[in-house]
């Protein structure tokens, strides 16, 4: 019997692992193996064909297992075959095997492509019928993204080992290039990702130590010249809602924003702060933020005026550029 | 083999163009042919699998040089692979390219071809897909929410422009709210995608042409016939709004299901009308009910008033005045009946059930007054048309000339009257002279069964002298089925006329007019009684002859059916 629990857990592993990235791996020999042992579970599954009560037991193990499966019939060739045809990922050596399966399994004349392959063909089709703007590819993104973590965090093992593994998985993300699925969680719905959203919140604005090789993308490069869009905070359009989602954000933008400031001389023979770019990127930051949503724009009246007060409090051009901003900005 | 020499070259080169041409522009038009196109390559398709299936890719190859080039291009169109009935065709075309043992070069090439075809078919854009294996996400479940997500973004788009008329924002532009359709048209049966069909057809629209593709409209009334597309009752009325098609379409389909089908009871046709949504689309909307009875009218003229027709219309008639009475505001009556008199409208519309039979009597006098009125109005030309609207009328509510039967073997004072009405509803059409007589005729048969209702012991023989009286063969056929259905009725309603009633079937036959319109009479009265809330105890004696006459009128065509096939 032990023997036997063994080998059932042995194939739902190697069902999920068809269902991965990970059977891009499978050469011919895995190929074959994971087919004999499909093989195996069919001839099980004759055997205990009027057996109900031995099968029931058998599928209760499986669901101790945390597999996603349910009962010992979705076990075997024709699940096997399935997962490795609808997975692209799937090396060709493991495609023309589970089709040439299904080929003899059905006898040649039934025989056919799973249904689901057929579902995920047209699912991806209307989808590319359905594009319009391109933003609903990234939406997506966070949206799963955020499901995923959401996962981790649910899942065994405590605190500190679940939220290292939330925090492989977004090194993992971004270094592939899911930034922008990143951006998407921070400023997704209402509350702003909730759990998941605080989560990656702590991890970009955390201490130094383990700070993320992503987080100078995210946060938009602080030692290269303003004029640099790179990042969320870097993009006028999204700075505002992101700070005024989360307020660590918030405050670390307009750290930013006054490093900049400070970093302005006055050229008198020009009437104009230098350089030119500079101080058009930082009238734009701010412009866009006092026109964002209410939380954002108080932030930024606030941060003016105190920085203002501190510099002097002078009325006239030329001496702080915080004064300079407000009468820009016909404040 | 002989198979494949049925599809020609040319129709391999014909597709094959189209789907370059396809190809290479993404403007309406080009997108619009291709939906236009979509039944015809389906069954192309279709053709081109069942004459594969056999072969070895080789043969195949040598038959049909350009089929890989027609697949792949086609792979590559997303109207083609979205479109549930092509793409389960283009798929299985795949199926019997591959092979399981390839034997040389050829099949291993064409192996290779089909697998690199299906991963792109399913895998996710190469922009995404290192983020979305990271995340060891399905590419089916990734494809699936994403099209959730455009969906929802597009019905957003498409609901912030209902505002009303005085508003300041930008209603859709007619071009794009077209697009749109266009490019819903292959997934309209994909559940994901109700919600935008949904919206595209509750859009509300300031021109007065249909924006939306013919083609999209179609193809949704033909989804909701074949119960795969679910939509509310708001999406369903303003499809049949906009397209008169898909009217006509939800029309004839409940219309031919209630032929077709032999309905044990009223009860099951009323539900099945119901069902159909069309009384309450009519009741919400004149113009739809206007034209759903003309749709009847045609039928009914076409059909020389078959009864089953006739049943169909009083059906439909009980369950658009049920969704009438529950419209709020009520809009005025002459909307819907602008041919009739208010009067006459608003006398007939009151259900016999509504009211206690003791009441029926005087109801009955109102009705036969005022339409009397207005047919023997000497100032209004009688034309036939006229004449036509306002039998027309009286026949959707068929429930009061039932009545009319039951109280003539019951009441004595307003028989004439009644009699008036009976011969109105079987035989509009009449000469003076003609009339005249017949009428004669009438009241004399009458008079006979209602004095045979009074005797105790009654007995074939006497009825038949009663039915037979008088110059009967010349009468026009529907007034020998007006004697029969008076038969009918004597043997339900009188005192003694349930006792005679089982050998007095074979009396329905001999004045030579078929026993049609006797089974839906018999059907009518029951389910008009059984509706009764005033009931009074006749009626389970009523109820009882009734299905005792039901039931020896199916033993007796079983029986002329078994006679006429040992003749043939």
């Amino acid at each position: 019997m032990e023997a036997l629990l063994d080998n059932l857990a042995r194939f739902a592993e190697v069902l999920a692992v068809a269902r991965s990235p990970w059977a891009g791996d499978w050469g011919e020999a895995e190929a074959r193996r994971a087919f004999q042992w499909a093989g195996y579970l069919e001839r099980l599954k004759q055997r205990l064909e009027g057996a109900p009560g031995a099968r029931e037991a058998l599928g209760r193990h499986l669901r101790s297992l945390g597999s996603p499966l349910q009962r010992l019939e979705e076990l075997g060739g024709e699940a096997l075959s399935e997962a490795l045809l609808c997975n692209p990922a799937a090396s060709a050596a493991a495609f023309h095997r589970a089709a040439a399966w299904r080929r003899e399994a059905g006898g040649g004349e039934g025989a056919a492509w799973p249904a689901a392959l057929g579902r995920a063909v047209r699912a991806k089709a209307a989808a590319g019928l359905l594009t319009g703007g391109g933003g609903d590819e990234w939406e997506t993104g966070a949206q799963i993204l955020r499901q995923r973590l959401e996962e981790s965090l649910r899942g065994p093992g405590e605190l500190p080992e679940r939220r290292a593994a939330c925090e492989e998985l977004l090194n993992r993300a971004v270094s592939v290039g899911g930034e922008e699925a990143v951006a998407g969680l921070l400023l997704a719905g209402p509350g702003g990702g909730g759990e998941a959203g605080q989560l990656v919140q702590s991890w970009l604005l955390g201490d130094g130590a383990r700070a993320p090789p992503a987080r100078d993308w995210l946060l938009g490069d602080g030692a290269r010249a303003p004029p640099a869009r790179d990042g969320l905070l870097g993009d006028e359009a999204r700075a505002p809602l992101l700070a005024a989602r989360h307020p660590a954000f918030g405050q670390r933008h307009l750290g930013r924003l006054r490093d900049w400031g400070r970093g302005l001389h006055y050229d008198a023979s020009r009437a104009a702060w230098a350089p030119r770019p500079c101080w058009q990127r930082l009238l734009e930051h701010f412009t866009a933020l006092l026109q964002g949503p209410p939380p954002a724009r108080e932030l930024a009246e606030r941060a003016l005026r105190s920085w203002k007060r501190r510099d002097g409090d002078f009325e006239v051009w030329g001496i702080s550029v915080w004064t300079d901003l407000l009468l820009a900005l016909k404040m | 083999m002989a198979e494949g020499t049925f599809i020609s070259a040319s129709s391999f080169e014909y597709w094959l163009n189209k789907a370059v041409e396809w190809g290479n522009t993404t403007t309406l038009e080009s997108q619009q042919d291709v939906c236009l196109h979509l039944p015809k390559l389906q069954a192309f398709l279709k053709q081109v699998s069942g004459a594969i299936q056999h072969m070895n890719v080789t043969s195949v190859l040598k038959l049909f040089p350009l089929i890989g080039q027609l697949l792949g291009r086609l792979c590559w169109n997303p109207f083609v692979v979205a479109h549930e009935e092509s793409h389960q065709n283009l798929l299985h075309c795949l199926w019997c390219l591959y092979s399981a043992e390839p034997e040389n070069a050829v099949e291993l090439k064409a192996n290779e071809w089909i697998w690199t075809l299906l991963q792109s078919l399913t895998g996710v854009d190469h922009e995404v897909r290192s983020f979305v294996q990271s995340l060891h996400y399905p590419d089916e479940e990734y494809h699936s929410k994403l099209l959730k997500n455009m969906v929802s973004s597009l019905v957003k788009e498409l609901q912030g422009c209902q505002c009303d008329r005085s508003s300041l924002f930008p209603r859709l532009p007619p071009d794009r709210l077209r697009g749109y359709s266009v490019r819903c048209l292959p997934i309209v049966t994909l559940p994901e995608a109700f919600p935008l069909v949904e919206a595209l057809l509750t859009c509300h629209e300031d021109g007065l042409d249909e924006s939306l593709s013919a083609e999209f409209l179609e193809s949704v009334s033909n989804g909701l016939l074949q119960k795969k597309i679910f939509l509310s009752e708001a999406a369903v009325m303003s499809l049949w709004l906009r397209s008169l098609p898909s009217l006509e379409q939800g029309f004839f389909h409940l219309t031919e299901t209630l032929i077709s089908q032999p309905c044990a009871s009223l009860l099951e046709v009323e539900a099945i009308i119901t069902d159909s949504l069309l009384p309450k689309a009519a009741a919400c909307h004149p113009s739809l009910f206007r034209v759903i009875d003309d749709f009847f009218r045609t039928m009914l003229l076409e059909s020389d008033g078959h009864p089953k027709i006739i049943i169909i219309i009083q059906a439909f008639t009980r369950c658009f005045v049920q969704a009438l009475l529950q419209m709020q505001p009520q809009m005025p009556l002459k909307i819907y009946f602008p041919c009739n008199h208010q009067s006459l409208v608003m006398v007939l519309l009151v259900n016999p059930s509504e009211m206690p039979s003791a009441a029926w009597s005087q109801h009955l006098m109102s009705i036969i007054q005022i339409l009397k009125g207005i047919v023997e109005d000497k100032e209004v030309t009688r034309t036939s048309v006229n004449l036509f609207e306002n039998w027309f009328l009286l026949v959707h509510f068929g429930d009061w000339v039932n009545v009319a039967f039951q109280q003539l073997m019951m009441a004595d004072n307003i028989s004439e009257m009644l009699l008036w009405l009976l011969m109105f509803y079987y035989e509009p059409h009449m000469e003076n002279q003609k009339e005249n007589h017949s009428q004669e005729n009438m009241k004399s048969v009458y008079n006979q069964i209602k004095t045979l209702s009074n005797t105790s012991t009654l007995n074939l023989e006497d009825l038949r002298t009663a039915l037979f009286t008088g110059n009967l063969c010349t009468e026009q056929n529907h007034l020998k089925e007006l004697i029969n259905h008076l038969l009918v009725s004597f043997l339900l309603f009188s005192a003694g006329g349930h006792k005679i009633a089982k050998e007095s079937v074979q009396l329905f036959t001999l004045a030579g007019a078929a026993t049609g319109g006797i089974s839906e009479l018999l059907a009518s009265t029951a389910h008009r009684l059984k509706n009764k809330r005033c009931g009074a105890s006749k009626n389970d004696t009523v109820q009882s002859t009734i299905e005792l006459l039901q039931q020896q009128l199916l033993e007796t065509q079983s029986e002329r059916v078994q006679s006429n096939d040992i003749l043939h």
